[in-house]
């Protein structure tokens, strides 16, 4: 069952075509990839879908509701979160005050305050809940992006290259965690370089370049698929091999 | 002399509440608005106007109507600034301002031109209105207070941090915003009417742009998004300000020597921050 879909979604920024009539399908339930080689337009199309960039044209459904061109709190409260390619938390506060602003429309007001201690404890940030989150050393960064938006109660996660600057154990507790949200029931998107994790996570992967979908499909027939190839490393370098 | 630490007194509990409202729009929220003496303007005169007419009517209703006039205004000027980012709301502020200034000197009507608006009231005992203004400015760092520690206080606070991050975990952001400057513009609005009732008249030179400027000038010195600091900012600059007087200078130090001042305490602070961060 698809639970998000693109039809046609095209976004420019005066000139340079950054997504080019993308029809992109997310199955519910399953860990999607997205790759492509820099400036491909992973993360305008994520923009466009979560509402931080207005699409130029194109439609983008969720659960059947046209969310084209939403606020993107609206998109959020619809049941769609996302994390940032470049960390974007609440740099002043604490990590504990990061995840109850997050938490606050899905849990009472009574509740709250335990939610989200017990959210903390659940992704391994409780012992560090009264640092200010500039303070955490990055890989904690990340892991407490994932946190907060994961603390929004969303039935959609897009993740923008969540491994990005972690060290391997790091990549592997982060894989962990998300093949732990897909078996609870959530739909993950997540955009990466790593392609150790995109080809151990995903169970469909959609390749991207110069704005448009040059592949699709199970993890070994998008490597073994010359158009990827090709992208990736160029025509000559694969004509030299 | 203890009149003149009353005065003192009374002036620092009118420029405390400017500097409140402005901490909260500027240091909680990060939005760079430099239109408090605006505000103040719109409290003065809604007073004025009412007490003018109407001389009977009682304090309480005429703060209801200059909470209600500020936060009105402090939506006007919100809603089309809330695209505006940084600097550009900073200029659009400032333009704010100055409209307001001038339809008070034009609109002579409503609001008596550059003469401004007498009201016919007696003067206060000033020990009593010490302790009105202090009254009022309690009252506002209560609610500033409860307000920080609420979810909504957070969502200001998550916004200055990160605007498009606040929105990805569903705040609405423009309503938060909006809401910010209605308050803060309410609070100044409050300080208006107590400058009016003090003085007996509301006259448009005060509401200058440099008083906005001075304001700003208390907020950063305290700290930005620390209400206490602000109190203590605002302090600092009264003193300064009225200092001349106090020790009888005040013929010999030209008015301009406080504005250059501002000027430099403003650069100063503000190369120092950023040195820190
Ligand atoms: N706000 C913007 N204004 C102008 N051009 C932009 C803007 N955002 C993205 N672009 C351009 O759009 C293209 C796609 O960028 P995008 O960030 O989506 O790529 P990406 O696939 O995420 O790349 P990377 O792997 O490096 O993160 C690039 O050419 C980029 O320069
Ligand atoms: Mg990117």
């Amino acid at each position: 069952m698809t639970l998000l879909s693109t039809h046609r979604l095209h976004k420019d920024f005066g000139g340079i075509v950054a997504v080019n009539d993308l029809d992109l399908n997310i199955e519910k339930g399953f860990i999607t990839g997205i790759i492509g080689p820099n400036g491909a337009g992973k993360t305008t199309s994520f923009n466009c879908m979560t509402g931080l960039d207005v699409p130029t044209s194109g439609q983008v459904i969720f659960n059947d509701i046209d969310i084209t061109g939403l606020p993107t709190y609206r998109i959020n409260r619809l049941g769609i979160a996302r994390t940032f390619q470049n960390l974007r938390l609440f740099k002043e506060m604490t990590v504990f005050e990061n995840v109850r602003v997050a938490k606050h429309r899905t849990s009472s007001a009574g509740n709250l305050q335990k939610d989200s201690g017990l959210w903390l404890e659940k992704l391994g940030l409780w012992t560090y809940r009264d640092e200010r989150a500039k303070d955490l050393p990055y890989g904690l960064q990340k892991r407490l992006e994932i946190a907060r938006a994961m603390a929004t109660n969303p039935k959609l996660l897009f993740l923008d290259e969540p491994a990005a600057g972690l060290n391997q154990t790091e990549t592997q507790e982060i894989m962990e965690l998300i093949r732990s949200f897909r078996d609870s029931g959530l739909t993950v998107v997540v955009i990466e370089h790593d392609m150790h994790l995109i080809m151990n996570l995903c169970q469909h992967i959609t390749v991207l370049n110069f704005g448009q979908k040059i592949a699709e499909g199970s993890p070994e027939s998008v490597r073994n698929d010359p158009q990827v190839i090709e992208a990736y490393l160029g025509k000559e370098d694969h004509a030299a091999r | 002399m203890s009149s003149f630490i009353l005065l003192l007194g009374i002036y620092f509990g009118i420029y405390a509440l400017l500097a409140l409202g402005q901490n909260l729009i500027t240091g909680k929220t990060g939005l760079l608005s430099l239109c408090q003496a605006a505000f103040m303007a719109i409290g003065a005169y809604t007073t004025a106007i009412l007490l003018s007419r109407h001389p009977h009517l009682s304090f309480v209703y005429v703060g209801v109507w200059v909470i209600l006039s500020g936060a009105i205004f402090g939506l006007l000027i919100g809603i089309p600034t809330l695209r505006l980012k940084g600097d550009y709301l900073a200029i659009a502020s400032l333009g704010f301002g100055e409209i307001v200034k001038n339809v008070l000197l034009n609109a002579d009507t409503l609001t008596g031109g550059p003469m401004g608006i007498s009201l016919p009231i007696k003067s206060f005992d000033k020990g009593l209105f010490l302790g009105m203004v202090w009254l009022v400015v309690c009252l506002v760092l209560l609610g500033l207070i409860q307000l920080q520690r609420s979810h909504w206080g957070r969502g200001l606070e998550a916004i200055r941090e990160d605007e498009l991050a606040a929105q990805s975990v569903g705040l609405n952001t423009p309503l938060y915003k909006g809401a910010a400057f209605m308050i803060g513009a309410a609070i100044s609005a409050m300080a208006g009417m107590l400058w009016a009732l003090y003085h007996g008249s509301a006259i448009p030179q005060t509401f200058d742009s440099t008083l906005s400027i001075m304001v700003l000038c208390m907020v950063v010195l305290g700290g930005l998004g620390n209400y206490y600091g602000s109190l203590f900012g605002t302090m600092v600059i009264v003193v300064i300000s009225e200092l001349p007087r106090l020790l009888g200078f005040s013929a010999i130090i030209p008015a301009a020597v406080n504005q250059i001042l501002f000027g430099i305490i403003l650069v100063s602070l503000v190369i120092l921050r950023q040195k820190k961060s």
